[in-house]
């Protein structure tokens, strides 16, 4: 075993299966418990990365403007590019390093339900290796029951309704974070973008274990409720027929906030 | 995030996302772990390889008798991974279940083979060469409900066998028709034992089942604490079988009754710390328990007492065997250093614990049970080699026989 198997996905491993032990001895409740709970601990880098996306989005006019000012010349937008970012706080960093972070949690708890499922001879032989020997409680507890509401948590479900509601529930987030385009180009770029993913997630999800695919639903939904929270209904107010920005403040005007900007 | 810093994060998440597709498909194929049999003259052994290979060979010069088979199964169509995309319509058969060999003066010599596919595949051995076409199979048209995980068992002029399913299966040797069976409701994993006129299996829901052998009608089950995975042994009007639960047992043969278990107390200093996964062995009066926590549990068969605790290192999944005084095991592959990527044999005299001990190559270890023939021990292990040990030389050393999916 390596670092990361022993400090993160060991651990993660045997607290998912107890858990599953004191919810009714089921899986499913246990997945979606445990993204519950993960996603409440995570909470403050999401909310960081979401403020920080949020103002790097209010931003885009401002850009677009500058843009059109300085669009001959790459050297001065860059640089009033920057200026503006600076000013305003707005880093790209924000954005990303509280997702980077993030990221290895996640593949853990993938790695995690992968390993729990354990659909093989092989793969249950190798979760053996994985089990406290301490923790009297997670041995009797192997093989899971695999069994939740119409699911077969180590198979693929085979009505079709969890890859509906990944793709749903992936584009409703998706959604709400993408921002109302001008720039034609730019609004058919972020349309592609967001079908791509959910449609890609669907249809892997036909593929993966209905296990995995529950945690996915559950984490696109509890980040839902979280984004509503933290930003708003973001680009969904668009189909409300509400013309708003992300904050659901009346859009700002970019000119005026480029009068502010320093004389360079 | 802008739309360019979008755009390039969500491209990251696309490839990252191909490559959990890629990892999982890959990660569900069933790699199997089928052993060999030897035939009633000693003269044949029939290996199965991981691949769907049936492969005869002369144990003296290890000459391979005629061509080997190739099992193979369709391929799901549909919307299945991205492996079985390519066209192909067929794919080789995975097997977990050791080929059974019978001789009778009806059939002659007749090769039984259990793959993944829930089949069960009945080759003629004739004139040191198996027919390349099943004599029998069972089903004849369709396909099973699940996989044979197990093994399968040859007694009463019967094939007897238990599906991933749930479903114990009796089939007459001659022509496979279907005598009986009879559902469980929970997964079975392990090998049925026959003894006599019952059949005894473990079961995923925590019993162990008694049947009777010649209508599949239930004489006695009895729970247990956890799942079972492990074959029984019957010795002495008892039947002897392990749990995932790290409890062993005892059970009468004919009532089901608990007689004893071990550990008496889950908390007391030595008891096992992992899963009963393969078969225990009776040699000399003693039941020797194989456990993944890599120690193997000598225990008296009438009381339970531990006799004696030798212990291996590194998990045993793999059935031991018993050769003269000696118990031959395998050891896999460890999950920490020193032992990090070694998988060893260990030949131990059971009458002063001594041992030696011989290492696999760089990860290769054994899942399949072990067989012999007279004093050689054969090991099919994870990379589809089959090594061979005397246990009678006074040098013991792992000798390559051939590798099964690449012989020809």
């Amino acid at each position: 075993m390596d670092i990361w198997e022993i400090v993160i996905l060991r651990p993660m491993i045997n607290v998912l299966i107890v858990t599953s032990k004191y919810l009714f001895n089921s899986p499913g409740l246990a997945i979606i418990v445990f993204t519950i709970l993960i996603k409440v601990a995570m909470y403050p880098l999401t909310k960081k990365q979401l403020l920080a996306s949020k103002k790097m989005q209010d931003m885009q006019p401002k850009i677009q403007e500058l843009q059109k000012k300085y669009g001959k010349d790459k050297q001065r937008f860059q640089q009033e590019q920057a200026a503006l970012l600076k000013e305003t706080g707005a880093m790209n960093l924000g954005c990303i390093l509280p997702m980077l972070i993030q990221m290895p949690i996640w593949i853990a708890l993938y790695q995690s339900i992968i390993r729990v499922l354990a659909t093989g001879p092989e793969e249950l032989l190798n979760l053996s290796r994985y089990l406290y020997p301490h923790w009297n409680i997670v041995f009797p507890m192997v093989p899971l029951n695999s069994q939740f509401l119409w699911l077969n948590l180590g198979a693929p479900d085979s009505l079709y309704i969890l890859p509906i509601l990944v793709g749903g529930s992936m584009w409703l987030q998706q959604k709400m974070v993408t921002p109302t385009n001008t720039d034609p180009q730019q609004a058919a770029q972020s349309q592609m973008m967001l079908f791509m993913m959910p449609i890609l997630f669907a249809f892997m999800t036909m593929n993966f274990p209905s296990g995995l695919a529950l945690y996915w639903v559950a984490s696109n939904i509890i980040g839902i409720i979280m984004q509503y929270f933290i930003t708003g209904w973001g680009g969904l107010a668009d189909l409300f027929g509400k013309k708003t920005n992300t904050t659901g403040k009346p859009p700002s005007k970019p000119a005026d906030d480029l009068k502010k900007l320093p004389a360079k | 995030m802008s739309t360019r810093h979008k755009f390039i994060f969500i491209t990251l998440v696309v490839f990252v996302a191909i490559a959990l597709l890629v990892t999982s498909c890959t990660g569900a194929i069933a790699r199997g772990w089928a052993g060999g049999t030897v035939s009633a003259d000693g003269k044949t052994i029939f290996a199965g390889s991981m691949k769907g290979k049936v492969i005869a060979f002369d144990p003296v010069s290890n000459a391979i008798l005629g061509k080997p088979l190739q099992l193979t199964a369709p391929v799901s169509s549909g919307l299945s991974c991205i492996p079985s995309c390519g066209g192909q319509t067929s794919a080789a058969l995975t097997l977990y279940a050791s080929p059974v060999v019978i001789t009778t003066p009806d059939l002659g010599t007749v090769v039984y083979v259990g793959g993944n596919d829930g089949k069960i595949y009945a080759y003629q051995f004739v004139d040191n060469a198996l027919r390349t076409d099943a004599e029998w199979l069972y089903p004849r048209q369709g396909a099973m409900n699940g996989q044979i995980i197990g093994g399968i068992v040859v007694a009463n002029n019967t094939v007897y066998f238990a599906m991933s399913d749930g479903t114990v299966y009796a089939l007459d040797t001659n022509g496979l028709y279907k005598k009986w069976s009879y559902k469980i409701n929970s997964k079975i994993w392990s090998a049925p034992v026959v003894d006599g006129n019952t059949l005894y299996i473990g079961c995923f829901d925590k019993t162990v089942y008694a049947l009777n052998a010649a209508d599949g009608t239930v004489i006695w089950k009895t729970k247990t604490d956890g799942a079972i995975n492990s074959t029984p042994v019957v010795y002495n009007n008892r039947v002897y079988i392990g749990d995932y639960a790290r409890h062993f047992y005892a059970l009468d043969a004919a009532t089901g009754n608990i007689v004893w278990n071990f550990p008496k107390n889950d908390t007391a200093p030595g008891s096992p710390q992992n899963w009963f996964w393969a078969k225990p062995v009776v040699l000399n009066g003693v039941i020797y328990a194989p456990c993944l926590d890599g120690n193997i549990y000598a225990l008296n068969p009438d009381n339970g007492n531990l006799v004696d605790t030798y212990t291996f290192g590194n998990s045993i999944s793999s059935s031991p065997i018993a050769i003269g005084n000696y118990l031959v095991v395998t050891t896999a592959v460890g999950s920490y250093a020193p032992t990090k990527q070694i998988g060893k044999v260990y030949i131990m005299n059971t009458t002063d614990g001594s041992h030696r001990e011989i290492d696999f190559p760089q990860y290769e270890d054994v899942n399949a049970p072990l067989f012999s023939q007279g004093s050689i021990v054969y090991f099919h292990t994870t990379k589809d080699n089959l090594y061979s040990v005397d246990t009678s030389a006074k040098e013991s050393k792992l000798t390559l026989v051939f590798n099964l999916n690449t012989v020809k």
